[in-house]
């Protein structure tokens, strides 16, 4: 019985300490800013949701509403248009971060089989599992 | 198997150190192997706890009367379930379950994000896991419930069984008090969880709202937890301690409050940020202060600082707790200084008449709600500070100040919806706000019409009025307009609506059930009670009701004895129900029960104690409660718990064209 | 936009400013102020400790409760000295509270001229019960 309980014992712990000895790869971080102005999208669109529900539900005059929907929607404007220009710097910045792995990646290819890959769904393009959006047509990722 | 549960209890510490420090190293380094080692150390710590927890109570349910906290807290002739629910009776085996609950959440932390938020995940980890190593520090080192008894023999110190255990206190033998504990104490440690989350996003940087999306759910979660494991514990108080009352502002109470007013806070402010990007350092506070208020509460209970009837004694964890607590406010208050320049709002506050400045005003009241019941509960020690003297500060000092604060943000749960974000004309206003004032005005003037004079009874029906008029319009309004757009029926169109945005009917749900539970606690301004000593036959009265003592009978258990009266009831000579107090005394821990019997209607409880017995012994003293409205209170409690769960769903996706 | 801060400030001011009267008023009402003492210190305080709404803390004196229809006296004490109490309250009595155990008393309420204490509140503690004291064990 505690033979037993000792041998699952050390078993589990070599478990926890065995990815320890792995020498694989690092994870990058990406796309700080990008995530940024993705937030700053989603709350534009939240933003018009709300207000065209608000003055659906009579709580906004129409004057008000008219004004403040086209804030907003040359907001969302402003915002796409950045998130563009950031989307290729970043995608240029992919390419150099993968070549520079490249040499990396070879010698732990097999380890990179068990990587979860993740796939464009607008485009079918694979990215990293970490993605935010797809490096090819800059879907978001879900 | 005490032995067993002791050594698996003994690996939990340097399984949740090493879980810290790989994963600090992980974030460090960005290394996957660090991070892969330091989740399965969450995996560990998980299954080691559960395998003590398994052994204790393996050890309550034979009755191994050889370990401390079973002879502390069982005893032969306790029903097993009550021997199973004895894990969280006693101080020792409840900081067990705390334990258990923390590596629970890191466990299910670590497995939810395996393969996502790569950036957030390493400190998530070390803060979560550094709680961790806290708790096991107690658990294993200071409140160990696998401690066995001893006794001196001679000179040396000898292992011992007791014949029979101590018990399982009385006042704990109820269904309330066995779900109020994990309950509560869920929802005290869930709040680890998006602190964990904040804290990642001051050290990486990534200060978006990621950290939010991620934890809202959570936070919602342990929010409900929260609530409703507090109600609960006043539910038990009502039926089991014999006083007729739900909350008496006591310092165990009021450490439960504490972190639920700051979350409350944090659930409203928090859209003022996904919609205007302000707040961000205000938000940060919040879900930092709460988490910090949990353990303080934990630490309030625990440490016999403040003399309260629950806390239990002094269990010599104050200076730990007090340790932990400080380096918690340093190491937050730093970080929440070192990021303070990327925490700057995005906009501003345009109008004050609109949603957000209704939030602002919301969060002001809840955090001067917050300040003036820590204030309150902790004067005893900042008074002996300055005067020397402890002075202790009532019930009626607490809701002097919190009935005001109470109302005020009923009266912001009315009107904040029925606000537009940013700016809100004057015409619209009285469109919006018209019909709901008259109406309660009507309403209140009915009331005083048909006999209700007090002043602060009157102003908290008519905000209720308001509030629940504004509640069922946002509804109809919506579900009409749905119905134009889609012709579904009215209620099919009704329940899209919801289900479309469940995060905004199911908070309307749980304002509609603050309003009935407000409701409830106004009926306290009505209490009325008497008090008369009665043999077989006397009779007595309480307003309209007459009561009729008919007999008192004894009756013996193998668990306890008991003394019961049956009192008859008559509302205008028409018998209504009988009623049958009951006194009980616990052979095993020696202590005699009091128990009430509640003839309850929607309308109003009659509450019954059978305080004791005159010194002949022929007869006995009883207390009856006259309490109004107390139903609104546990029935506003089951709608808040409908309305968090309805509030979690996932919205509805409607895939038509145009649609918003 | 500045006049605009400037209303929120002044709102926020204003709710500030209605909370710390509330509090400082109910500070003032002395039913809701009670100074915790134990008994030998009640005794120090002479003649203040009339005015003075008190928490009184001591051992119950075994044997000292009085039933007398709905009224109850009992004794408290602490070390040497001892207090006695009258009790005016409406709440029942705690389980805890009867002649044959030791138990702990919080007292809350009034010392009067005649040296006898009206309590409007009893709590009792149960005395280190659960704690030790194992009797007869097996060894």
């Amino acid at each position: 019985m505690s033979f037993l309980a000792y041998t699952t014992g050390i078993a589990f712990l070599i478990w926890i300490i065995l990815p320890l000895f792995k020498k694989d790869s690092t994870w990058v971080s990406l796309y700080m800013e990008a995530d940024e102005l993705a937030d700053k999208k989603k709350r534009v669109y939240g933003n018009i949701a709300d207000l065209e529900f608000d003055f659906a539900m009579g709580r906004l005059s129409e004057k008000d509403f008219k004004h403040i929907r086209q804030a907003f929607l040359s907001e969302a404007g402003r915002v796409i248009e950045k998130l563009e220009s950031q989307k290729s710097s970043a995608f240029m910045d992919r390419i150099e971060n993968d070549i520079s792995n490249l040499g990396k990646k070879r010698k732990t290819k097999k380890k990179n089989k068990n990587r979860s890959k993740v796939f464009c769904i607008e485009c079918g393009t694979e990215n990293l599992p970490e993605a935010k959006f797809c490096m090819k047509c800059g879907k978001e990722m879900s | 198997m005490a032995d067993l549960g002791n050594i698996l209890l003994f690996f939990l510490f340097p399984v949740s150190v090493f879980t810290a420090l790989t994963a600090l190293a992980a974030g460090i380094t960005k290394r996957r192997g660090l991070l892969e080692a330091a989740r399965r150390g969450a995996y560990a710590a998980f299954a080691v706890t559960t395998l003590a927890v398994l052994a204790l109570e393996y050890l309550l349910v034979t009755s191994d009367f050889s370990i401390e906290y079973v002879a502390s807290n069982t005893n032969f002739a306790l029903p097993l379930f009550y021997k199973i629910v004895a894990l969280w009776a006693g101080h020792n085996g409840s900081l067990l379950l705390w334990t258990w609950i923390v590596t629970i959440f890191i466990a299910i932390v670590a497995y939810q994000h395996r393969h996502k938020n790569n950036d957030l995940m390493p400190y998530v980890l070390f803060v979560m896991g550094s709680t961790m190593v806290f708790f096991s520090i107690l658990s294993v080192f200071i409140s160990n419930p696998f401690q066995t008894l001893y006794q001196e023999v001679g000179n040396t110190l000898q292992e011992f069984t007791a014949r029979d255990g101590h018990g399982l206190n009385p006042l704990l033998q109820h269904p309330a008090m066995v779900i109020h504990p994990p309950v509560l104490f869920i929802g005290y440690v869930g709040s680890v969880v998006p602190f964990a989350f904040a804290i990642a996003a001051l050290i990486t940087g990534k200060l978006g709202t990621e950290w939010i999306h991620t934890t809202r759910r959570w936070a919602l979660t342990t929010w409900g937890f929260l609530a409703v494991g507090i109600i609960l514990g006043g539910k038990w108080a009502y039926v089991e301690l014999g006083w007729g009352g739900y909350w008496a502002w006591d310092p165990v109470e009021n450490a439960s409050l504490l972190p639920w007013l700051t979350s409350t806070a944090y659930l409203h402010s928090v859209m003022i940020q996904e919609r205007k990007g302000m707040l961000k350092i205000w938000n940060m506070a919040l879900v930092i202060a709460t988490y910090l208020l949990a353990i303080f509460g934990t630490f309030l209970t625990r440490s016999g600082i403040v003399s309260s009837v629950h806390a239990f004694a002094n269990s010599g964890l104050g200076p730990a707790f007090a340790i932990f607590l400080s380096m918690g406010i340093i190491f937050s208050v730093t970080l929440l200084l070192y990021r303070r320049k990327d925490l700057k709002p995005d906009e501003e506050m345009e109008s004050l008449v609109s949603r957000e400045s209704g939030f602002l005003f919301n969060n002001l009241l809840f955090l001067l709600a917050t300040i003036a019941v820590l204030w309150g509960t902790m004067f005893p020690v900042i008074s002996e500070l300055f005067t020397g003297d402890q002075i202790t500060v009532g019930p009626p000092w607490f809701n002097n100040i919190m009935i005001p604060i109470g109302l005020a943000l009923l009266l912001l749960t009315g009107a904040g919806p029925l606000l537009a974000w940013r700016h809100t004309s004057v015409e619209t206003l009285k469109r919006s706000f018209g019909w709901p004032i008259l109406g309660s005005i009507i309403f209140i003037m009915a009331l005083y019409a048909f006999g209700i004079h007090d002043g602060w009874a009157l102003g908290s029906f008519a905000i209720s009025f308001f509030v629940m008029w504004t509640i069922l319009v946002e509804f109809v309004k919506g579900a009409n307009i749905r119905r134009k757009n889609s012709g579904e029926n009215f209620l099919l169109a009704m329940y899209m609506l919801s289900r479309k945005n469940t995060r905004r009917y199911g908070g309307y749900l749980i304002h509609a059930a603050m309003v009935v539970m407000f409701v409830g606690f106004t009926g306290n301004a009505f209490n009325s009670e008497t008090r008369a000593e009665v043999g077989e036959g006397d009779s007595f009265n309480l307003g309209p009701y007459t009561f009729n003592a008919i007999q008192i009978t004894e009756a013996q258990t193998e668990n306890y004895s008991s003394q019961t009266l049956e009192l008859e009831m008559f509302r205008n000579d028409r018998l209504i129900s009988t009623i049958s107090p009951e006194k009980r005394y616990y052979f095993a821990s020696e202590q005699p029960s009091t128990e009430v019997d509640i003839y309850s209607t929607l309308r109003e409880d009659i509450y019954a104690v059978l305080s004791g017995m005159s010194n002949d012994g022929t007869k006995v003293i009883v207390q009856v409660y006259r309490n109004p409205l107390v139903n609104m209170v546990w029935i506003g409690a089951f709608i808040m718990g409908i309305g968090t769960l309805f509030a979690m769903l996932p919205n509805l996706r409607e895939n038509k064209a145009g649609d918003k | 936009m500045n006049n605009n801060k400037l209303k929120f400030v002044i709102g926020s001011l204003v709710i500030i400013a209605a909370v710390i009267v509330l509090a400082i008023q109910g500070m003032q009402e002395d039913t809701t102020m009670s100074y915790s003492k134990s008994v030998s210190e009640v005794q120090l305080l002479g003649s203040r400790a009339y005015a003075m709404t008190l928490k009184v803390n001591g051992d119950l004196k075994k044997g000292s409760i009085i039933r007398n229809n709905l009224d109850l006296d009992f004794v408290i004490t602490e070390g040497n000295s001892e207090l006695s109490i009258h009790y005016i309250g409406k709440d029942p009595i705690p389980d805890t509270f009867n002649n044959e155990m030791d138990a702990e008393v919080i007292v809350s309420g009034k010392l009067q001229k005649d040296g006898i204490f009206h309590a409007e509140r009893i709590q009792a503690k149960c005395a280190s019960k659960y704690e030790a004291d194992y009797s007869s064990p097996e060894i």
